[in-house]
């Protein structure tokens, strides 16, 4: 990594020769609570530098004693958090520090930073970019990267640490109506025996596997070095009202501590305008069983929650062994009435078992038949409008959810809803109002919960929200939360109360939250 | 040595301008952001698919882009959903039927160039390219203070229309004070 003093002389010398502008910004989050609440008191500073000359700098400094996630960050040695500096011209574009790429859809290559997850994928190194024409591209990585991911996402500290040299090589072609790309990207993986020790927690083929070396791993205490290689080929296709697009990856690497072995990754979408109806039909086939993947982030191919109930009932993906496929419907009738309909069906493959076909009608005839492939079905309808005066917005929606796993069976139907009321001049009142039945099939437990959100929003200049979380067989949560939009960019957020985590939406947005018992929050976010 | 890394923020030596980005539109073409841009006096919005105030106040932005468009205004939208859900973005944009164009910054880089920290996030921009403002967050109301503020920025041009009849114009007319940069 660079050295922390060189950076700092940098951006002393930048701000010395004032060729340059930047913009900053700046966010901080503390909390204070009860019981099992994780206390936290974080500072992220971003800051932007713009040459005269093409040059841009990007730096992240972090101060936590202690984060949310993570370890703590507060000496010389630790605050940076990501650096990279780019220079563009006609050419060519290079990018040198934490790289944030992606290529095609990211079955291979996708490397991006999640705070909230406390999870950089980033690949410390340059990345050449060079334009041989307005349609031809080639393009180069070459870096190293330690990447800290965790089996359990709610434990506080990374449990697996893998370090990686990579290269990159390929090319993307643009023509009007379809483009491609392909890369080859072979990459050097080391694991380290506290790595496999962790590894064996996972709840799939990879963890069945290491579990049947658990003697070795655990009296020899080995590492463990492979190569991979990986060929991706994508291509898109605009052909009237159609969009088209495939992508696939083949992947060489050894199953850990064992033998060598290959896997691929394939994508498809398409899109069309059908008698006004906007569908996207999506199909996925992720099947590198054995391999712990860093660097791919692929599509998910089901919804993603926009409401709270319903998003703690996340599906657990496997972006390593599992196959499905999502259709989702969008219409407006008469500019005003909105319609979402989506559906997502995945199944997995497990060894020993034969895979089940997705297009056979009678593979979703009973869900409880094929748990040993370990089914999600998840289903989604949703209306929403404004009135006619423009005072009253409605947004009704029903979820159904069934997700069969190593540790769980639950399907849960979820009614979630939100109403707004306009009053005069700018302020107004959003109610949030959600009510779910879940139904555990392994514990035989059933859960009704009500969750309901009343927000009053001042002028745009405060907003006050109340949360209440009703969960009829265990203790209700309730909270407030006072946000004030002060002058000169700022946003000030006091939390006071207990939350379950999952996505909370106070003062017009919404974020990831973890639990929370019964103490204060405080946030603050501001640019300059 | 953190110390030294807080003077350093405390030198008054911000961007008033927009930063320029490559960015690629829906249909996978390459635009350059301050191209698009064009000297307008601009709102550049920042949204993602999950995020359901990003949508509520869309269905503004694309009404005041179509209403303040002869006035030398524009709205920009850039979206922010990455390769997990990229390919749901056009379909969705494309049943809205918007006004305004919409570029897709997956790797979120732009996203982080401006400074923004959560979705939706506005820049208010005027026509010398210079950033006047940013909001983040929408509540239901929070649109009728950024028509004032768009019309703030627009009013020599919107003053200047004779044949203007639109009675909810002329009300903000009224009371805005102008912050347009006349059109050398």
């Amino acid at each position: 990594m660079i050295n922390i003093k060189n950076l700092l002389i940098i951006i002393s010398i930048s701000f010395i020769f004032s060729q340059s502008e930047s913009i900053i910004s700046y966010e901080m989050k503390m909390a204070n609570g009860e019981g099992d609440s994780r206390n936290f008191f974080e500072n992220l500073i971003d800051i932007n530098i713009f040459f005269d000359n093409d040059l841009y700098i990007y730096t992240q400094f972090e101060y936590s004693v202690p984060p949310l996630l993570g370890s703590n960050s507060n000496n010389v040695n630790d605050i940076l958090n990501a650096f990279y500096a780019q220079y563009s011209n006609d050419k060519y574009d290079l990018t040198a520090g934490n790289l944030y790429l992606l290529q095609g859809m990211g079955l291979s290559l996708h490397t991006f930073q999640n705070q909230d997850i406390d999870y950089d994928n980033s690949i410390y190194g340059i990345d050449m970019n060079y334009h041989l024409n307005d349609r031809l591209d080639i393009f180069s990585v070459i870096g190293y990267s330690n990447i800290k991911s965790r089996i359990n996402p709610a434990d506080v500290d990374h449990s697996i640490s893998i370090k990686n040299n990579i290269g990159v090589l390929g090319s993307r072609f643009f023509h009007d109506f379809f483009d491609l790309h392909y890369l080859v990207m072979a990459y050097n993986q080391l694991y380290d025996s506290e790595d496999l020790i962790n590894l064996m927690n996972l709840s799939n083929d990879l963890g069945t596997h290491l579990n049947s070396l658990s003697d070795y791993i655990l009296n020899e205490n080995p590492d463990f070095e492979m190569n991979n290689l990986e060929h991706n080929l994508g291509i898109g296709f605009m052909i009237g009202p159609v969009d088209l697009y495939l992508e696939k990856s083949l992947v060489y690497y050894n199953e850990l501590l064992s033998e060598r072995t290959d896997g691929y990754k394939d994508y498809m979408s398409m899109y069309i305008n059908l008698l006004g109806f906007d569908i996207l039909y999506e199909y996925k086939d992720y099947s590198t069983t054995m391999l712990y993947n860093v660097f791919s982030n692929p599509p998910v191919v089901f919804k993603e929650p926009s409401s709270a109930l319903i998003g703690r009932n996340l599906h657990t993906i496997d972006f390593s062994n599992e196959y499905g496929h999502q259709i989702d419907i969008n219409r407006i009738f008469n500019n005003d009435l909105n319609l979402l309909i989506s559906y997502a069906f995945a199944l997995h493959h497990r060894e020993g078992y034969d895979d089940r076909s997705i297009f056979n009608s009678n593979t979703y005839d009973d869900m409880s038949l094929l748990s040993d492939l370990f089914p999600y079905e998840q289903y989604f309808i949703e209306f929403s409008n404004w009135s006619k005066n423009g005072k009253l917005y409605y947004r009704i929606g029903y979820d159904y959810y069934y997700e069969s796993t190593y540790e769980k069976t639950i399907e849960a139907k979820t009614i979630p809803m939100q109403y707004a009321y306009k009053f005069k001049d700018g302020n107004s009142l959003t109610i949030y109002a959600e009510v779910q039945n879940k139904f555990d099939n392994l514990l035989e437990k059933e859960y009704n919960y009500v969750y309901l959100s009343p927000s009053y929003n001042h002028f745009g200049k405060w907003s006050l929200t109340f949360f209440s979380d009703i969960d009829k067989k265990s203790q209700n949560t309730y909270a407030i939360d006072y946000t004030v939009n002060m002058q000169n960019n700022s946003q000030l957020s006091l939390f006071f109360g207990s939350q379950k985590g999952g996505l909370v939406c106070a003062n017009g947005s919404c974020v990831q939250q973890p639990d929370f018992e019964d103490g204060l929050k405080v946030t603050l976010r501001s640019s300059f | 040595m953190i110390k030294l890394l807080f003077i350093l923020l405390s030198f008054n030596l911000f961007a008033d301008s927009l930063p320029n980005g490559l960015l690629k539109d829906l249909d996978k073409k390459k635009i350059d952001l301050l191209e698009v841009v064009d000297g307008k006096a601009t709102i550049i919005n920042f949204w993602f698919l999950a995020c359901e105030p990003c949508k509520k106040e869309m269905k503004y932005l694309s009404q005041y882009n179509s209403k303040y468009s002869k006035y030398g205004f524009k709205v920009i939208s850039i979206n922010t959903d990455n390769a997990r859900t990229l390919n749901k973005v056009k379909p969705f944009v494309n049943s809205q039927d918007y006004s305004f164009p919409v570029l897709l910054d997956p790797k979120s880089l732009y996203f982080r160039k401006i400074g923004a920290k959560l979705c939706p996030y506005l820049l208010v921009v005027n026509n010398k390219g210079e950033i006047i403002n940013r909001h983040s967050g929408y509540n239901p109301g929070d649109e009728i203070k950024l028509e004032h503020e768009i019309v703030s920025m627009i009013y020599s041009e919107v003053a200047s229309d004779t044949s203007l009849i639109d009675s909810s114009i002329i009300k903000i007319l009224e009371k805005v004070k102008p912050l347009d940069i006349p059109i050398d």
